[in-house]
């Protein structure tokens, strides 16, 4: 009855706490909770794209078993969420009893840093008051954005940016699901463009599969839009080296031939500074002359006219002797 | 099973709330003051941080006095016909279980933040409330000037302050020999140490970590420092002694910070250490540069350029600070220390440029910029006219304090 799920994302997104990748210590001590059946408030933080929905939609799945829809009010951020919500929607869904046979209902609010301070006052006494019947779980990026109050009544729970090898077990897994050819240097390059993200090392995967059961390096750059970390690296080099016109041909290549934004070039010379042997002050410079290109960019500038004066700058430096 | 241990020990009696005794005593003379009649401050407000024992203490006292209690906080819309349709039969009749002799204690939890605009009016009814109140009235806040001074003129103040770690390991304890579970003592220091006067979040805390075990021990915790603290403190550390520009700007990823909070504390405590005039001219290069992208990102929405603040305030930082480092212990950043500690000041000062400006038929601003000087002059030098002025004004102790001090 159930429509095949096609997209990657929810499709393997795990059910089950224990089909997590990463996060360990959260997640055993997360199954503590779920095997107790205890659950005290949580505060989820972290970047996005590490776990945390995912987390919390575990845990409502395991404590309640088929019951977990009817027993789960989740907010997103393309919600209304100021104080009034706050005040009706949710409160009046704490205040309910759960259906079925589970000791409380969970209120799971996405992205709630983007509460504003009002609201997340509002929510306050409601996270105590219906406390026997309802459990809230919080999401967010930065902690430090959440009022203290709020902090005060939760357990809070760090999730970190996953790791290269964490990224290259999430794809094989999938590539098995999906009959996949997965080259080394493909799951290379995922784990480059995905900067610990499983979300986007996911859809990036999704989008070069969708041309060929067989995904290399080749089809990870081209469709996703970007370059070759090699090939930035090679037109920094060759503009350190002074030979501005081949650094600037580099630089055509990527705008014109391969169709770059400029804005995402920009990102990728971002990165591969550091990756350079250069002195370390001399990288800092760099990025400091990055940042005002990107300024320019975003003011409208032309994308070529400044990638051209930024690399005119990189002839600048004097290569570590 | 599935209960929360903050609700299972929660005080019932005002006595079993821990570590606020003078709270508690102002609390209960306040409270007998009203059996004889209504007091000349019918209402008291009690403040302090989060998870310290307002809310329970409330409670506490409803139930010890035989009062019903009528609670409004932040979930429930404050406007003014709100607040006077419920606590207003409330607040001039008798309860009609108690008779009439009984009493009804009307609790406005959350009272610093009533909301601007959802609430409008708010503030208003309260002061109305308290005036035309036969029954006692409790505030609650986390910041007490964050209550318009008016009102808070008329309440008793009452501070609820951060709890000791002492205490707070007790309860902690009291909680274990409960629950039948053996701790080792340093593990309770680290979770009532970290919890910084917050005994709810101790107690939630301890709850977690205890969870499916009858031990508790130091080992259980390695994680939990790091998980539940910022970590500003080892982050500032390593970024005075990373030398590669990568190192520095993966700490800062680490960091649960948004970047223009993270300026704040490297601006606080890096330059302080700093000791070589040029290096420190580089650094602060750096933190400008930074700074510069921070306002860019926020004025366009251009959060991409978030990354080159990032970069600089931490590889910029650390690439710039020389090895001539003097150490000295780090701090929070100073305009948070100042504000906090010339905040009480200022609200004196506001609630003074109040009254000046509402007899003197002006704005409050101008009041503050051209006449409390001059006030400031005459409270130091001319006692009669300032007694005249005083009375006229109806000055408290504190705001003629405060302009003699000023002249
Ligand atoms: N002084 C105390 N003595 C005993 N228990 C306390 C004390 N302070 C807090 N607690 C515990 O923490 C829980 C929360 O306390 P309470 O609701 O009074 O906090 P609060 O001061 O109102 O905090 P907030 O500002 O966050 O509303 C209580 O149920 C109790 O378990
Ligand atoms: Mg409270």
């Amino acid at each position: 009855m159930v429509e095949a799920e096609e997209i990657w994302v929810e499709k393997y997104r795990p059910q089950k706490l224990s089909e997590i990748v990463g996060q360990q210590e959260i997640v055993s001590r997360l199954q503590a909770f779920v095997t107790k059946k205890t659950l005290p408030h949580l505060l989820f933080a972290g970047p996005a794209g590490t776990g945390k929905t995912t987390a919390a939609l575990c845990i409502v799945r395991e404590l309640f078993d088929e019951g977990w829809r009817q027993n789960l009010l989740e907010l997103n951020a393309s919600d209304e969420r100021g104080i009034d919500t706050i005040r009706t929607k949710v409160k009046d869904y704490a205040r309910t009893k759960p259906i079925r046979d589970v000791p409380y209902k969970i209120i799971l609010l996405d992205e709630s840093d983007a509460l504003t301070s009002d609201a997340q006052h509002a929510l306050r006494r409601t996270m105590e008051m219906f406390a026997h019947s309802t459990r809230f779980i919080l999401d967010c990026n930065f902690s430090s954005r959440i009022i203290e109050p709020i902090q005060s009544r939760c357990a809070i729970f760090r999730f970190r940016r996953l790791s290269a090898k964490e990224i290259e077990h999430m794809l094989k897994r999938i590539a098995h699901g999906e009959k996949l050819t997965l080259t080394p240097d493909a799951i290379k390059a995922i784990i480059y463009v995905s900067d610990g993200d499983m979300r986007r090392a996911i859809n990036v995967l999704q989008t070069a599969a969708a041309l060929e059961k067989k995904v290399d390096e080749k089809s990870i750059y081209d469709v996703n839009a970007i370059a070759k970390p090699e090939e930035v690296r090679r037109m920094l080099e060759l503009a350190v080296a002074g030979k501005f016109d081949d650094a600037r041909n580099k630089l055509h290549e990527l705008l014109i031939d391969k169709g770059l934004a400029g804005e995402d070039v920009l990102e990728q010379v971002h990165r591969e500074i550091f990756n350079l042997k250069l002195p370390e002050r001399t990288k800092v410079e760099l990025v400091d002359k990055l940042g005002e290109f990107s300024f320019r960019l975003v003011q409208g500038a032309n994308e070529r006219i400044q990638l051209e004066a930024m690399l005119a700058h990189f002839g600048l430096i004097k290569p570590k002797s | 099973m599935s209960e929360l241990w903050v609700e299972k020990y929660q005080p019932r009696k005002l006595r079993e709330i821990v570590g606020q005794s003078k709270a508690i005593q102002d609390i209960t003379s306040w409270a007998e003051g009203w059996k004889k009649g209504k007091p000349t401050k019918p209402a008291i407000l009690l403040y302090g941080a989060a998870g310290t024992g307002k809310s329970v203490a409330a409670a506490a006292l409803a139930h010890e006095f035989g009062w019903d209690l009528i609670e409004m906080n932040a979930s429930d819309k404050r406007t003014l016909s709100e607040i006077k349709r419920v606590a207003g039969a409330a607040a001039s009749a008798g309860t009609l279980f108690a008779g009439a002799g009984g009493r009804r204690l009307i609790v406005l939890d959350e009272a610093d933040t009533i909301h601007g605009t959802a609430d409008r009016g708010g503030y208003r009814a309260l002061k109305e409330l308290l005036e035309e109140t036969r029954n006692p009235l409790v505030l609650i806040a986390n910041d007490q000037y964050a209550i318009p001074w008016d009102l808070r003129m008329v309440c008793v103040l009452v501070n609820f302050r951060r709890l000791t770690v002492d205490i707070a390991i007790k309860e902690l304890q009291r909680i274990c020999r409960a629950e039948g579970i053996t701790a080792e003592p340093l593990a309770l220091k680290v979770i009532a140490e970290t919890a910084k006067g917050d005994l709810r979040s101790a107690i939630n805390d301890l709850q977690t970590f205890t969870l499916g075990k009858k031990r508790l021990t130091v080992k259980d915790l390695v994680l939990y420092r790091r998980d539940r603290e910022v970590n500003v403190f080892d982050f500032l550390k390593q970024l005075l002694s990373v030398s590669s520009a990568k190192d520095a700007r993966t700490l800062l990823w680490a960091l649960d910070l948004p970047p223009n909070d993270a300026l704040a504390w490297i601006d606080e405590n890096i330059p302080r250490m700093v000791t070589d005039p040029t290096d420190l001219a580089n650094v602060y290069d750096a933190i400008s540069r930074a700074d510069i992208f921070l306002g860019r990102a926020r004025r366009g929405q251009a959060y991409g350029l978030w990354g080159y603040a990032s970069d600089l305030m931490s590889a910029g930082v650390a690439t710039s600070r020389g090895e001539h480092l003097k150490w000295s212990k780090f701090r929070p950043p100073s305009h948070i220390r100042r504000f906090a500690r010339t905040r009480a000041n200022r609200a004196v000062r506001d609630a003074v440029a109040r009254k000046v400006a509402k007899r003197c038929h002006t704005s409050a601003r101008v009041a503050r910029k051209d006449i409390l000087p001059c006030l400031g002059v005459v409270f130091k030098h001319d006692k009669k006219t300032a007694a005249a002025i005083t009375s006229q004004l109806e000055f408290t102790d504190a705001e003629s304090s405060f302009l003699k001090a000023m002249g």
